[in-house]
């Protein structure tokens, strides 16, 4: 009806089905005592049982996605097995060493006191000098976005091995449309030691489908929809494991996209990372130790002694020395000394010094002093984690729009065309810079300077200095085709960019209209480069270029219209409903496809007429000299094939002449 | 067959019951083992002290038990429901409810060697929170109180209640006991807890099996050259053992053997004996 007083450490730690909750794992705790847990290795009784001492090392490397080591932790478990199923062994004793402890206490050893058959006893061990752990492996990941709208361009020469330690890289993928993309795996031992089981796990998002692995396929590796793990068996030291894996990924919304973990473990079989050294251990089991003392036949008081050391455990044991003395003791009788030659008893075995006279009336009496220690077998492993923080995916997307003022312009005349082009950022990446390449058809002309251009974001105008102006031909005739490119914000080596992620880019120019004809067509197609850098905050001049064609989006062209006025005017009398009264109808009519402005109509009519009304505003003259007046009218606006009504009535005046052919005439201005 | 469930053994007979039940270790005293049975019907029988007509008070509810001079109870003439729980109590122990996890602990607290005990009071009520108080030699009072599971408002309600009564009874406890067949790991055993003047960590005793015990239930288990004769379903681990040996023995140079399914399995072959622990006990 066994109880047992728990403590607090123990309720919280303990495994089994006494306890309800999860149990917290605890690390540095000295000396846990369990049963063993281990599959016994030999039996209570026949056979020769051990006292196993397993020093195993848990360790987690964590690294930055830029290789650098980013923390090391981890603890050591030493564990004494009694494998014994009968026999206890008590006075245990251990000492050990290493730079891992803090407090040296343990070098002057630790006693364990008495293991009972088929118990052990852990001590558990911090790591605490991490810092002067060496790496074990070194791990590289290479990503390529397989998209062949990116394009990689490199303004410099530099070391590409400083490149991927030094600089972290921005890895993109191109929204809203399917990417696919290559990751390069590489682990290297780079220990003296062999690595064994080892296994390479690289995690994916959700995000990703289709995972594969590049090369044979091997029933050892596991592809699941978030991670791929490829296993290796050994790493001999400076062997290096490489694999290529694709995914693809579809960037639905502008969000970063973790690149995903990597995660390398492997065992070190028979070594320890830290450099936790067990130096000794003893302790007692089962033995017998007496002398034999045999009165001599024929010499009185003469005895032939020996001392017999039986091991009566099931353990090998260790005789280290024997020491018997008088029982004055202070001769020495016997001394042996097995440390240059260790006398070892399996299980039953006895051992008998050789024979020693003495010489007593009684029955002699010695003292003696046996070392003996149960033997030890000490077995090492560490497991080692290797993680790699994976790093984030930039989703890249510019909008180009284009823009040009007018429309239509007239025919073989010279004009200004105003144009505007703006790159608009959709993604989660700033863009460094971009060239615009804008193709000017014959009859036009781009500007030749760079302060014909304006330059404006969301903060408004732009003075920006990095710009490039190249015209090509570099002539003024209009007769052949020119192409105008802009290089902006990437001709100078430093880190700032142009368009900022949420922000756009407007660059307004007027191109001049030479002779354009109104039987062609004209169009103007802009081509936009966005220039990405490839590392983020790095002054390294490598880019991932997109380019984007505004004859894909949306077509930017001008109509020249051959405008010329037409205009009709017509006049028509109509008697009033008195024969002394007129109605004179004008009507205006713009027959041309272009709108008229402020045209001016004016009449004549005989002074033997007097103005009744007109339908709009007039301005009416003093009679002149020929016995006229004018009557003005004034229309603001003509729309193109517009047609406006004039009417005024007018009356004779009573006396005079009618003169109806005078009423006739017109003329307008 | 196997001695792990009432309702799996073949073997219902009387006989054959009583035969198990008569090696519960330690026994049943007279005296203790009508209490045990008071408990098991909830009926406790009036108590001789007090006055006619007066009230008992709440102290008489904690009777003196274990006092009776060591004379053992008769368990020939058990009806079979009594010695079906006696078996699923402490032979299968398949029972773990309050009832049966505060009676293991009496029975495990008469050998403890962590305990020299004057007096053992145990709680005839019938819905009770402190089910022992223990005297000891060095006048200690421990207060224990048994649980099937320990939960942390059970926890904290009675150590309230046990201030509560300490205060009552003028009574100073220097422990506070609480056993349990499983416990929840909440349980704050670190913070002390003050009755009175007095500061007390409580202790948690969790009822204890070990793994891969070297006997089983149905053996038999043989001290030196039969010195004692114990039946394996007795005992949780080899600390249990090893501490109702030492109580029970002469101490000395100590050999236990085992024989397998003595309990459960007759056999014309002679027995095989296998060693179990030996080692040296110093009284």
């Amino acid at each position: 009806m066994g109880f047992k007083k728990v403590n607090q450490d123990e309720l919280k730690t303990n495994g089994g089905p006494s306890f309800l909750g999860m149990p917290i794992r605890e690390v540095g705790k000295i000396v846990q005592t369990k049963k063993r847990e281990k599959k016994i290795d030999s039996s209570s009784l026949g056979s020769i049982s051990e006292i196993l001492i397993l020093n195993e090392e848990f360790l987690e490397y964590q690294f930055h996605d830029n290789g650098k080591r980013k923390a090391l932790a981890g603890y050591g478990n030493i564990v004494v097995f009694n494998n014994s199923l009968k026999d206890r062994i008590w006075d245990t004793f251990l000492k050990f060493t290493g730079t891992q402890f803090d407090n040296q206490d343990s070098e002057k050893g630790m006693h364990l006191g008495i293991f009972e058959p088929n118990s052990n006893k852990i001590l558990k061990y911090e790591i605490v000098n991490s810092e002067i752990l060496p790496d074990l492996v070194t791990v590289n990941e290479s990503i390529e976005n397989l998209n062949q709208d990116i394009k990689n361009v490199k303004n410099s020469d530099f070391d590409e091995e400083n490149t991927i330690n030094d600089n972290q890289i921005n890895h993109m993928l191109l929204l809203g449309i399917e990417n696919k993309v290559k990751f390069s795996i590489s682990v290297e031992n780079v220990s003296s030691t062999i690595l064994e089981n080892v296994k390479l796990k690289k995690q994916f998002s959700n995000n990703f489908y289709d995972l594969d692995f590049k090369g044979s396929l091997s029933k050892d590796i596991e592809i699941t929809s978030n991670y791929i793990e490829y296993p290796v068996k050994n790493l001999n030291p400076g062997e290096k494991v490489e694999i290529i894996l694709l995914a693809n990924i579809f960037p639905k919304k502008k969000e970063n996209i973790k690149t995903g973990r990597i995660e390398v473990s492997f065992n070190l079989k028979n070594q320890t990372i830290s450099e936790v050294e067990i130096n000794h251990f003893s302790a007692y089991s089962h033995a017998m130790h007496a002398i034999r003392k045999i009165e001599k036949e024929f010499a009185p008081n003469q005895w032939d002694c020996s001392l017999v050391f039986g091991n009566h455990s099931d353990f090998k044991m260790k005789l280290n020395s024997i020491l018997i003395l008088d029982k004055t003791k202070k001769n020495k009788l016997l001394e042996l000394d097995f440390s240059d030659k260790v006398v070892m008893m399996a299980p039953g075995e006895s051992y008998k010094t050789e024979h020693f006279d003495y010489q007593d009336e009684g029955e002699p009496t010695f003292s003696r002093k046996v070392d003996y220690s149960v033997d030890y077998k000490v077995e090492k492993n560490s497991m080692i984690t290797v993680q790699v923080e994976d790093n984030m995916f930039k989703v890249a997307n510019a909008i180009i729009k284009k823009k040009i003022a007018e429309r239509e312009i007239k025919s073989f005349e010279e004009s200004k065309v105003n144009t505007e082009f703006i790159v608009n950022n959709r993604g989660t990446m700033p863009i460094k810079g971009i060239v615009a390449k804008e193709r000017i058809p014959a009859d036009f002309l781009p500007p030749r300077e760079v302060s014909n251009f304006k330059f404006l974001n969301s903060s408004g105008e732009l003075k920006l200095e990095d710009i490039y102006l190249r015209i090509s031909p570099d002539d003024d005739d209009p007769t052949h085709e020119h192409v105008l490119e802009l290089n902006v914000n990437l001709e100078t080596n430093h880190g700032s960019t142009l368009i900022g992620v949420d922000d756009f880019l407007e660059v307004k120019y007027a191109l001049t209209a030479v002779t354009p004809n109104y039987e062609k067509d004209y169009d103007f197609p802009l081509e936009i480069q966005s220039y990405y850098s490839k590392f983020l905050e790095s002054e390294l001049e490598e880019y991932y270029v997109i380019t984007n064609n505004i004859v894909d989006m949306e077509k930017s062209s001008l109509k020249i219209t051959h405008k010329r006025r037409k205009l009709m005017i017509g006049k028509e009398i109509f008697p009033g409903r008195n024969s002394n009264e007129f109605a004179i109808y004008i009507t205006a009519k713009n027959g041309s496809n272009i709108k008229l402005s402020d045209v001016s109509v004016t009449d004549t009519f005989p002074d033997s007429f007097e103005l009744v009304s007109s339908n709009i505003d007039h301005k009416l003259s003093k009679v002149d000299k020929s016995g006229e007046r004018k009557i003005s009218f004034s229309l603001d606006i003509l729309q193109p094939y517009q047609e406006r009504e004039i009417m005024y009535y007018l009356k004779n005046i009573a006396g005079k002449e009618i003169r109806f052919s005078e009423l006739e005439s017109f003329f307008i201005g | 067959m196997n001695l792990q469930f009432y309702e799996t053994i073949q073997d219902k007979s009387k006989k054959y019951l009583t035969y198990l039940i008569d090696q519960i270790l330690p026994k049943f005293t007279i005296g203790e083992f009508k209490y045990f049975l008071e408990d098991l019907t909830n009926n406790p029988t009036k108590t001789s002290k007090g006055t006619k007509g007066q009230k008992a008070k709440s102290t008489e509810e904690f009777i003196k038990i274990g006092d009776d001079g060591g004379k053992f109870a008769e368990l020939s003439k058990l009806d079979e429901s009594q010695r079906k729980i006696l078996f699923q109590i402490f032979i299968s122990r398949e029972v773990n409810d309050k009832m049966a996890v505060k009676w293991r602990f009496y029975q495990y607290i008469k050998y403890h060697l962590g305990l020299n005990i004057k007096t053992v009071k145990v709680n005839r009520a019938s819905k009770h929170f402190i089910d022992f108080i223990i005297e000891t030699d060095e006048k200690e009072i421990i207060i224990v109180s048994c649980h099937d599971i320990l939960e942390l408002n059970t926890f904290k309600e009675v150590l309230n209640q046990t201030a509560e009564f300490a205060k009552k009874q003028n009574l100073t406890p220097n422990r506070i006991i609480f056993s349990a067949c499983k416990s929840f790991r909440n349980i704050p055993l670190e913070e002390s807890f003050k009755i009175g003047n007095t500061e007390i960590t409580p202790e948690l005793w969790i009822e204890w099996i070990e793994e891969n015990l070297p006997y089983d239930r149905e053996d038999l288990l043989i001290v030196n050259n039969s010195e004692l004769k114990l039946a394996g379903f007795n005992f949780t681990s080899t600390e249990d053992l090893l501490n109702y040996i030492y109580h029970s023995s002469n101490g000395g140079q100590i050999s236990i053997f085992k024989q397998s399914d003595f309990f459960t399995e007759a056999s014309d072959n002679e027995a095989e004996i296998e060693l179990v622990w030996k080692g040296i006990m110093i009284k």
